[in-house]
């Protein structure tokens, strides 16, 4: 009745059928996470000691945040660079996925084969073959060898690179140092570009193959060429998605289970049993990665096109 | 005799070369020529490393520990496959993982979808905090919240409604429960990107569409389900695939809610439990992890064939 004697319009009217949409989600981080989001907070500004009746939780403020910053020799440190890696290597794997995408969209023969070969980026891209190969002694030994073939790339890849002598190749072209090593560094990496990148790949295939076939046509008709076709329609068109894989690459850049800091924090907590330290330090990294998020969604939504 | 004939007869050489010195042609075998070089260079970068574990699992114990033998057994063998089949009831595994993957991806398809739905067309109050809590569950790692979750389901209850009834709380570890109610309220494993992904998608579709289907008379309901969903059938086959291989290959949840029960990885241990040489440790290893990942490929490629239909028929439908 309350609902009937105010006017509402209809996209308000409509928005209430959101909440609907959203039930499921909002019931899991009311219910669920919600409890667990607010006692690591709460855990960050206390003391967590490990008495002989459980945890005991003792109010300190500040006190955890201040030793995340200003104590811990560790933290800062690994937090600069964690971004500043971060910074470097989005850019090569929204590049490189979105490249292949369209490449692997095209129709030649074989497809069917090379889109299954790129899809094992993503399985390694979970962390199995990392998981199980952990186990394997024999691996673990051999990558520390020299010149020992594990089936890694480490090894049979670098020697391809020395043989071709790429750098100095490189070095003669007048592109400024700087940049020069940036593509060098990427080049490198190229087996670590490839299996970060499985799942952007995948996610920009999906969307490359839902822009409706008749835009490329009735552009085709007047006379485009296929640059013009990838500047004008397929990247605008691929541009939210652009963001999704842009803001996915960085959150998982930044929280992959080889980033440095992540140890940090994972030791504070499990082997020195430093719960609050280790919320604290979180909570700070949260908020580093909210804000680097909240920039490039900044500066997205004035680039991305949507056709709403 | 008339092999010969063909040979000495070069029109179809001359032919062919003169249509390939044609420019457009000659720019499309280019670029076709540059495509197949950088994508089986780069496949075979990907491929190798499965390549040389799969030439050690079909090797016999003899020719792992002979120097002379590189990739080609001396003496293959299935030994090591047949073993870890049995050793860590394979068949039973793979039974156990692919019913507990299916329910609970498809869970995750269905949630995702709507959610991802529901923040793209509608405007309401708090739909941009809700929207950044969702993120908030993509940047926090699942190893951070490991042990409340574990007591969230070996002590469920909510807000003491289970108390209520059964007089106390349940004990869902060791069942499905867990995964179910992970994925029916959008936090399973990168639950995260899947809302992302079907967000924009579904911000990227025209909104003329949605208002000529209200104007003909559809609700709400209707409009999602017959003109919004089955322009997003690629994209759900992406958000399916991805779900499905992350749920496949979990150990993390898997490890904290189902210790009991064969779901493939966490049984490969099994097959090394009594063995001592590193050389076989290793070969057991690398067949349970040929054996857990091939079913994957395979579906993605049964996928693939789905997904190249959707490009036959794509454009605007509804």
């Amino acid at each position: 009745m309350f609902f009937k004697k105010r006017k509402i319009g209809l996209t308000a009217k409509k928005g209430y059928y959101g909440y609907l949409f959203l039930l499921p989600v909002i019931i899991g981080l009311v219910f669920i996470y919600g409890s667990i989001i607010v006692e690591s907070f709460l855990m960050s500004f206390s003391e967590i000691s490990n008495t002989k009746d459980g945890l005991v939780k003792e109010w300190i403020g500040w006190e955890n945040y201040n030793f995340a910053l200003r104590v811990d020799p560790e933290y800062v440190r690994f937090l600069i660079e964690s971004v500043r890696n971060m910074v470097m290597n989005v850019p090569i794997i929204i590049i490189f996925s979105l490249l292949l995408a369209n490449i692997l969209k095209e129709k030649f023969r074989g497809r069917t084969l090379a889109r299954a070969i790129f899809f094992i980026p993503v399985i390694i891209a979970t962390g199995i073959v990392q998981k199980i190969e952990a186990k394997d002694m024999i691996f673990n030994r051999m990558i520390d060898l020299e010149g020992v073939d594990t089936g890694e790339f480490g090894t049979t890849f670098d020697t391809i690179w020395q043989m071709l002598d790429i750098t100095r190749l490189l070095l003669n072209v007048n592109l400024g140092p700087r940049f020069i090593g940036y593509i060098l560094d990427a080049v490198f990496r190229l087996y670590e570009v490839i299996t970060d990148s499985g799942v952007q790949l995948l996610i920009f295939l999906g969307g490359l193959q839902s822009i409706p076939a008749a835009l490329y046509e009735a552009s085709y008709i007047e006379g485009a060429t296929s640059w013009e076709n990838f500047w004008k329609i397929t990247f605008p068109m691929i541009s939210p998605l652009i963001l999704v894989n842009t803001i996915y690459t960085i959150i998982d850049r930044l929280t992959d289970s080889e980033n440095r800091l992540m140890h940090v924090i994972f030791n504070t907590a499990f082997r020195q049993a430093e719960y609050g330290h280790a919320s604290a330090m979180s909570w700070l990294y949260f908020v580093a990665i909210s804000v680097v998020l909240g920039l490039v969604a900044l500066i997205a939504s004035k680039l991305v096109f949507y056709q709403e | 005799m008339k092999g010969l004939v063909i040979s000495r007869d070069f029109n179809w050489l001359k032919k062919g070369i003169k249509s390939y010195l044609n420019p457009v042609k000659l720019k499309h075998f280019l670029y076709a020529l540059i495509r197949t070089i950088l994508i089986m260079g780069i496949a075979f970068l990907i491929i190798y490393p499965f390549f040389y574990k799969f030439t050690r699992v079909i090797m016999s114990e003899k020719d792992m520990l002979d120097k002379t033998v590189n990739y080609i057994a001396k003496s293959p063998s299935l030994f090591f496959i047949k073993e870890t089949i049995i050793r860590i009831d394979y068949w039973e595994g793979l039974k156990n993982l692919s019913l507990q993957t299916i329910s609970s991806s498809l869970l995750q398809l269905i949630v995702c979808t709507l959610t991802g739905y529901g923040f793209a067309r509608f405007h309401f109050k708090g739909r941009n905090i809700i929207f950044a809590l969702v993120i908030l569950t993509l940047l926090v790692p699942p190893q951070v919240i490991l042990i409340p979750l574990f007591m969230k389901f070996r002590f469920f209850d909510i807000l003491g409604l289970v108390t209520a009834i059964s007089g106390r709380q349940i004990n869902l570890i060791d069942t499905s429960f867990p995964f179910w109610i992970l994925s029916l309220t959008g936090l399973g494993l990168k639950n995260g990107l899947y809302i992302y992904i079907m967000r924009q998608f579904f911000r990227s579709m025209p909104g003329e569409l949605e208002e000529a289907a209200y104007v003909d008379g559809c609700g709400v309901f209707k409009t999602f389900f017959s003109i919004m969903l089955p322009n997003a059938r690629t994209m759900m086959l992406t958000v399916f695939l991805l779900s499905f291989c992350w749920q496949w290959t979990d150990t993390f949840y898997s490890g904290l809610f189902m210790n009991n029960k064969n779901i493939l990885l966490n049984y490969i241990t099994k097959a090394i439990a009594y063995e001592n040489s590193p050389v076989i440790i290793s070969a057991f290893l690398n067949s349970g992890l040929l054996l857990t990942i091939t079913p994957l490929i395979i579906i993605y490629i049964f996928a693939q064939n789905l997904f190249l239909q959707g490009v036959e028929r794509s454009g605007i439908v509804g």
